[in-house]
Order: C-alpha cells, then structure tokens, then sequence
C-alpha cells in the first residue's frame, strides 16, 4: 500500500482542519448544506456561561430574559427570545446576518486540532474535554461539521496539490 | 449555602455590626480586609482562576506527550506572562478597595439617601464585577493556550503562513485583519489594540478569532 511520508501527511492534516473550520464559519455542514436553523423556543443557561451581562441586563429590563436560580442554588437565565435571536442581540455590533456557523464564544473551533498525522491516518479533534463536548453537541443536534466528503478531499485544489504530488509518497 | 451567598451576608453582618457598636471606619476596614481575605480564600474568583491554572497544566501534560513543545519555550513563556499569582492579588486587593469606598460613601452620607441596603448591593456589586472579570481572565486565558497550542502544532508541521479567520468582527484590529493571510514573523510581531501578542491572543479579550493554517 503506498504511504504518505509523514511531513506530508501531517501539513494535509493541516489543510484538512482549516477547511473544516472554515468551511463551518462560513455556515455549510459537512455534506455541504447550510447547518440547520438554530431554535426560536425559551431556552435555559447558565448565568456564569452568559457571554455579556450588559446585554443580558437590557434583555432583562425588556423581558426577553429572566434571572433565576435552579433547585441547586446555581444562577440561571431563561431566554425567551430563542437562540436564534439571542445571538442575533449578542452580535448585534457586527454584521451577523443570522446565519448557523456554530460560533459564540469561538473557543470551540479555536481548540480543534490535529490530534494525528500518521501511519495514512488523519485524527482531527479536540485538546480540551468541554470543546469536544460541545463539538458532540453539535452533531447530536443534526450539525455535523467534523469531516470532508470525498469529492472535496480530492477536488479542492490546495488538498489535490498536496495529496497527488509524488513527492509525498514514501517509496 | 452557597459561598457567594455566605459572602454577602458576612459583609452585611460585618457592617451591621460596626454601625451598631460605632466602630471608626479605620476599625472597619481592618476587619473588612480581613473577612474579604478569608472569602476570597473560599469563593469561586480563587476556584476559576486555579480551574485555568489545572487547565494549563493539563495542556502542559499534553504537549510533553506528544513531544512538540519540547525545543519550544513559547508554552512556558505564555505561562509566565499568565501570572495568575500576581493578577489574583491584584484582583484581591482591587475588592479590598473598591468595598471599602463603598462603606466609605455610606459613612459619609448615612443621614442623607444612602441607605444600609443600598451600601450592602453596592458591595454585592463590586463582587459581581470582579467574579465576572475573573471569568474573562480565565476564558481568554484558555483561548490564547488553543490557539498557542494548535499554532505552534502546524508551524511543526511545516505551515508558513497563516489566515485571521472567524465570524465577523467586531473590533476594529479584528475588521482590520480578518481574512488576512501573513507570515510567522509578520504575526509573531503583531500587536493588538490592547497592545498584547496578536499571536496568541488575537484582537485581546474575549476575542472569537483565530489563525488558520495556510497552504498556497
């Protein structure tokens, strides 16, 4: 079977891990269509997570949130608006259009990594436990970003160049 | 109970105690400094900033094991330039302070408007600000060890450039570079608008973007 060399194949994992992070800011899944719509119902989060309190004082002060603690003491925030429209208010400052490109925060596409380049195997993933949980979390709600499909891994010109150069081969 | 809830009711009970017994605020502020330095032992701004300190190691950990690091000094650079030791009594010494003025102002206006309630939110307040300070310390502080980590995993990897990738930007240092494709050198001696290391911390606090390896 013929191999890659190493160096090769650690700068396609490269390649590999920005054109899944790029691809998913830009909003397409891994089978190439738009990522699902995010929720318009109430949702429950955690007052520490909540990325901006001054925000989340206005969505208070305009009942569009409500600050409460849970049944073990921890603080919560019921959204009502919906996450949709939640990030919508969050990022309101930019030019966010709405559109699911699974960035709040940015720590979890921040953390994906290479986690193995070799022996013909790529291993993307995550350094940190809550990243991936929060990646397991995305996939299990119908946004699958982690992957290429084949007619990218051999269509897109910078992964073709670096894949079918010979000089990569360990012969 | 909570520690958070505990926090405020010592100081509450604290200052009930002074106003009742008459103490002079020099009094009061010895035994405020005193009460924050045993809750600050016990609340969570001390428990997220030794959760980030465990995180890192754990990184640490992590790059010893797959051996990357071992020639790279950057890792431990970016630990020392953490200085939790140091950020965490500043922070400490910043609540001593600002509570103080609270108690202070209500001394001072205690026959006027300023209330007992009011001084006692007013210090729950500045808890708050600092419990939520802590929270971005600690955040940006693991964001920077990601991006660190995987920059300096592709650099290894032979990646040259670099793409300033992310959602859109809200940030004028952001909206300046984003998309932008530069070179290790050109990003190594880039400063943000905050004047830190646009390499690992890219526009500086809570900041969302990042450096994408980039193949031509």
């Amino acid at each position: 079977m013929l191999k890659f060399k190493e160096s090769r194949l650690r700068l396609i994992a490269q390649m590999i891990n920005s054109i899944i992070k790029e691809r998913t800011t830009s909003g397409i899944d891994k089978f190439g269509k738009s990522f699902k719509e995010y929720s318009t119902k109430p949702f429950k989060t955690s007052y520490k997570g909540f990325p901006n309190k001054g925000i989340l004082k206005q969505m208070v002060k305009s009942e569009q949130a409500v600050v409460f603690e849970n049944a073990k003491g921890y603080k919560m925030v019921l959204v009502k608006i919906g996450y949709a429209d939640y990030k919508k208010q969050l990022y309101a400052k930019t030019n966010y259009s709405g559109k699911v490109n699974l960035t709040l925060s940015g720590r979890m596409l921040q953390d994906q990594t290479v986690l193995r380049a070799s022996e013909n195997t790529i291993i993307i993933g995550f350094n940190n436990r809550d990243m991936a949980k929060r990646a397991a979390q995305n996939i299990s709600r119908g946004r699958d970003f982690l992957g290429l499909p084949n007619e990218v891994l051999l269509n897109d010109p910078r992964l073709s160049k670096l894949i079918f150069d010979i000089g990569g081969l360990d012969i | 109970m909570k520690p958070w809830q505990d926090t405020s009711n010592r100081i509450e009970a604290l200052i009930r105690r002074a106003i009742e017994a008459g103490w002079d605020l020099k009094k009061l502020r010895k035994e405020l400094i005193k009460v924050i330095g045993k809750i600050a032992n016990e609340t969570n701004l001390l428990n997220e900033i030794f959760s980030a300190d465990s995180e890192i190691k754990l990184y640490k950990g992590n790059v010893t094991i797959r051996g990357l690091y071992r020639k790279d000094k950057s890792l431990q650079t970016m630990y020392a330039e953490g200085d939790f030791d140091r950020f965490y009594a500043k922070q400490k010494q910043g609540i001593n302070n600002d509570i103080v003025k609270v108690v202070k102002d209500y001394f001072r206006n205690k026959d006027s408007k300023y209330t007992e309630s009011k001084c006692i939110e007013n210090v729950k307040a500045v808890m708050t600000k600092y419990r939520n300070s802590a929270q971005t310390i600690v955040n940006t502080a693991n964001a920077n060890m990601s991006r660190m980590i995987n920059f300096n995993m592709a650099v290894e990897d032979g990646v040259k450039y670099f793409k300033y990738s992310g959602p859109p930007a809200e940030r004028e240092f952001c909206r300046m570079m984003l998309d932008r494709v530069l070179s290790i050198s050109e990003i190594k001696a880039l400063k943000n608008d905050f004047g830190g290391s646009a390499w690992y911390s890219c526009g500086g606090w809570n900041c969302r973007h990042r450096w994408d390896a980039y193949i031509e």
